[in-house]
């Protein structure tokens, strides 16, 4: 086979057997690789609904993009899917850094885990060797010494280590897996089930190669992408400031969303901004994952004030502001530090920072005391409080960090109160991404619509806001109208969210990152077709993968409807749905219910589903070669009658 | 670094390389190892079957694949640990006849190729200092 390594490993930690099994060609055909096989991979082995993410029949999914381990730009991801922890639904959680790369040249491109472990392990894979060792000493160890202790037991200093830090032993449930040290999967928990597992790491040395079909079109195409994607505006800016760079214009147009979604603007953005870290010398380098151009990735550190010495990868922009503008934190050391505790503690950084928000608003509001923040001042702005509960939730230690350990829908409910008015997750349990959908209202319907919960990175549909001439001419060819890139407007944007899905799903399955395919737009459908022909020999054209990809969407929708979710679950947070924006351009939207249902109709009617329950018809799921899962959903009475249409 | 293998081997390889990037990921730090086609060249001086020559139109030091040996007398003697030996021939960089894939593919433009008349080792100085510095930062445990 080419650009595929190949092989899938399975492992099952139960019977402590390791086993190889050749690529199925037809998987790559349908699923293309990455996140389509593992959606794939996870409809199969977990076919009993309602089982609990920790249970051990939850499997473990890691699967690399196709053409991981190539010179196409940005192109070295990997896609781990599993049961999430904080939804129990469908989770696919995706990671850059150089893991994926290592695990294609090792020869495989999904590991499968099953089971659990009675004693902690980790996988050792060098090459055709696979053994499962013991991993009582690793075992309490935080994300950056579990790595260099791997590294150097194995004198293996070029491995690359995926793992799980504290907070996935502790089965935090928005434990994130950590690769390269700084670069996490870190949404939906999919640490926290490795913990379940008792998995404490993969580590891979690979000293093998890829073969390519084509290898020299191939290259000449890869250069030519690398070249656009170079000269890409967005691209630009990503590598100069970071993911973060620009959170003053977002802070200006009030659609910064601070103090648990109630500002919309703050005096200052600065300090937590990728500008800050540049001018002011705490990027101390930028970082690329493999095989990038784009290098949105940095390291950096303190080095001075209260919080010198912390460091680390990033921050991110949805770290800056869930930790910082949605805490209220202000201050570019605190926000570095919080960020290196997520980091070692392997801890999704939205997750921890959302969490922790609806704990503030909870304290100020009186409906948490201090006996419930076992004597912690938990007030927005407080920099120590902010550091001390992060540690807290990573251990779960006292009252708070066990309660918050659980995310914010579990542990508003325990609360009671009516805390779940101001806790940013939806029905299905995930908490929202730092993204102000009252104003935005294409990703406010792709973010009700993802299958994980509300975030961004199941639809990026920044080119909604228009305001370049690629963005433009995206919205022309979705809609036929360049006008309908404002993101006020709710025309269009199931169209515009159908096509981002479809592309979207191309992009996690080759491997490629996001930020080239939806923030620029230098890899587009048609060349990653072209690039996924020249490198496997197998001939797609731009719609037929646009196909491939929407396959994948309407399978993990599948499972979900499996488990038992209907079009309820397709909501956005209360507070976001009842409470208008604060301020700016926005102001006084908001993501009304009767707004959202008028999305929802015409964006289920795009797909063929179901418009009262959301589900997909029979033959939908036929046309897209999925007969196995219409005949499944069948004998569970979860196939809508034609006649329900209207 | 595929793109080195894809080039010269047809391969996606980490291992079939001309270039190599050790790093040190707990704080972001890799370092490229390359043939700094040296002027005078140790490796060249000290092989004893005369494989390995200066091109004429590039300048780059080559190994003649056919008179090499592997005795690896050049890998002892490269400074910069830019040589190694695959299938039992020595292989080093060499420019790609003027057009090296490395530089072709990076963008930020960490590595570029210039073309400069000889003696051209006072010129690179700058930036061998500054790799040698980040090589000990990335072995010694600082930052």
């Amino acid at each position: 086979m080419y650009a595929w390594a190949g092989k899938m490993l399975h492992v099952d930690l139960a019977k402590k057997k390791i086993w190889k099994e050749d690529l199925d060609r037809k998987l790559g055909i349908q699923f293309l690789g990455g996140r389509g096989i593992n959606a794939k991979l996870l409809w199969d082995l977990v076919r009993k609904p309602g089982i609990d993410c920790f249970s051990p029949e939850n499997v473990l999914i890691f699967g690399t993009g196709v053409l991981t381990g190539t010179t196409a730009p940005s192109s070295g991801r990997t896609t781990i899917t599993c049961k999430g922890a904080l939804t129990n639904l469908y989770l696919k959680t995706n990671m850059g850094g150089h893991w994926g790369a290592e695990v294609k040249f090792a020869g495989y491109d999904h590991i499968i885990v099953y089971q659990r472990s009675r004693k902690p392990v980790y996988l050792w894979i060098n090459d055709d060797n696979v053994e499962l060792r013991d991993a009582q000493q690793l075992w309490g160890l935080n994300v950056r010494q579990t790595d260099e202790t791997i590294k150097r037991e194995n004198d293996e200093p070029e491995a690359k280590v995926a793992c799980i830090g504290p907070a996935g032993e502790n089965l935090v449930r928005f434990a994130a897996v950590m690769n390269s040290v700084y670069h996490a999967a870190g949404r939906g928990g999919a640490g926290a089930v490795m913990g379940s597992k008792k998995l404490k790491a993969i580590a891979v040395r690979g000293t093998g190669e890829l073969e390519l079909a084509d290898p020299e079109k191939f290259n000449e195409l890869a250069l030519s992408a690398r070249i656009g994607l170079s000269k890409d505006r967005e691209a630009i800016k990503l590598y100069r400031t970071g993911t973060a760079g620009e959170m003053e214009v977002i802070n200006e147009l009030g659609s910064f969303p601070s103090y648990n979604f109630k500002v919309g603007k703050v005096d200052s953005v600065y300090p937590i901004s990728g500008e800050c870290f540049v001018e002011k010398g705490y990027l101390d380098r930028r970082v690329g994952c493999f095989s990038c151009t784009i290098s949105c990735h940095r390291y950096c550190s303190v080095k001075t004030g209260p919080f010198a010495g912390a460091s680390g990868g990033g921050p991110e922009y949805e770290t800056s502001a869930s930790l910082g503008g949605g805490t209220g934190n202000f201050d570019t050391g605190a926000v570095i530090k919080a960020n290196e505790l997520c980091n070692i503690f392997g801890l999704d950084t939205i997750s921890t920072g959302v969490t922790i928000q609806w704990a503030m608003e909870s304290y100020e509001r009186g409906v948490l005391g201090k006996a419930g923040t076992d004597g912690i001042e938990l007030k927005f702005g407080n920099p120590d409080a902010l550091i001390a509960t992060i540690e807290k939730i990573a251990y779960r230690k006292g009252k708070l960090g066990n309660m918050l350990a659980e995310g914010t829908m579990r542990a508003s409910r325990r609360v009671g109160k009516r805390s779940w008015k101001w806790a940013i997750c939806n029905s299905k349990g995930l908490e929202q991404s730092d993204v102000e959908t009252r104003s935005a209202k294409g990703y406010a319907l792709a973010f009700s619509v993802n299958p994980r919960g509300p975030d961004h990175l199941h639809t990026e549909v920044l080119a909604e806001f228009g305001g370049t001439p690629t963005r433009l001419a995206l919205i022309k060819k979705i809609t036929g109208d360049e006008k309908w890139a404002t993101p006020y407007r709710t025309e269009y944007r199931p169209e515009i969210v159908r096509w981002h899905e479809d592309c979207y799903a191309i992009t996690d399955s080759l491997g490629f990152c996001a930020f080239s395919s939806t923030a620029a737009y230098a890899v587009n459908p048609k060349n990653m077709a072209e690039m996924f022909s020249l490198a496997t020999g197998m001939r797609f054209n731009e719609k037929e993968i646009m196909l491939a990809g929407r396959r994948i969407i309407t399978l993990e929708k599948s499972f979900n409807v499996r488990e038992g979710v209907d079009r309820k679950y397709d909501d956005l947070p209360w507070r976001l749905m009842n409470e208008p924006a604060p301020t700016g351009p926005g102001k006084g939207l908001m993501n009304s219910r009767e707004e959202l249902n008028g999305m929802l109709d015409r964006y289920y009617a795009l797909h063929e589903w179901d418009r009262k329950t959301s589900w997909p018809y029979e033959k939908t799921l036929k046309k897209l070669g999925l007969k196995d899962v219409a005949d499944q959903l069948r004998k569970m009475n979860r196939i809508p009658r034609p006649s329900s249409k209207d | 670094m595929v793109a080195c293998s894809a080039a010269k081997e047809k391969l996606f390889s980490l291992n079939k390389t001309r270039i190599w990037v050790p790093k040190r990921e707990s704080i972001c730090l890799g370092v490229p190892i390359i043939c700094e086609q040296c002027d005078p060249a140790p490796c060249l001086v000290v092989c004893p079957m005369k494989a390995i020559s200066r091109h004429p139109k590039t300048g780059s030091v080559v190994v003649d694949r056919e008179k090499c040996i592997a005795c690896k007398e050049c890998v002892w003697a490269c400074p910069f640990g830019a040589i190694n030996v695959q299938k039992g021939v020595a292989v080093k960089c060499d420019l790609c006849d003027g057009k090296p894939a490395c530089a072709e593919v990076c963008m930020p433009g960490a590595i570029k190729y210039l073309d400069l008349e000889r003696p051209y080792m006072q010129k690179k100085w700058k930036s061998l200092e500054r790799r040698v510095e980040a090589l000990s930062a990335l072995f010694s445990g600082g930052s």
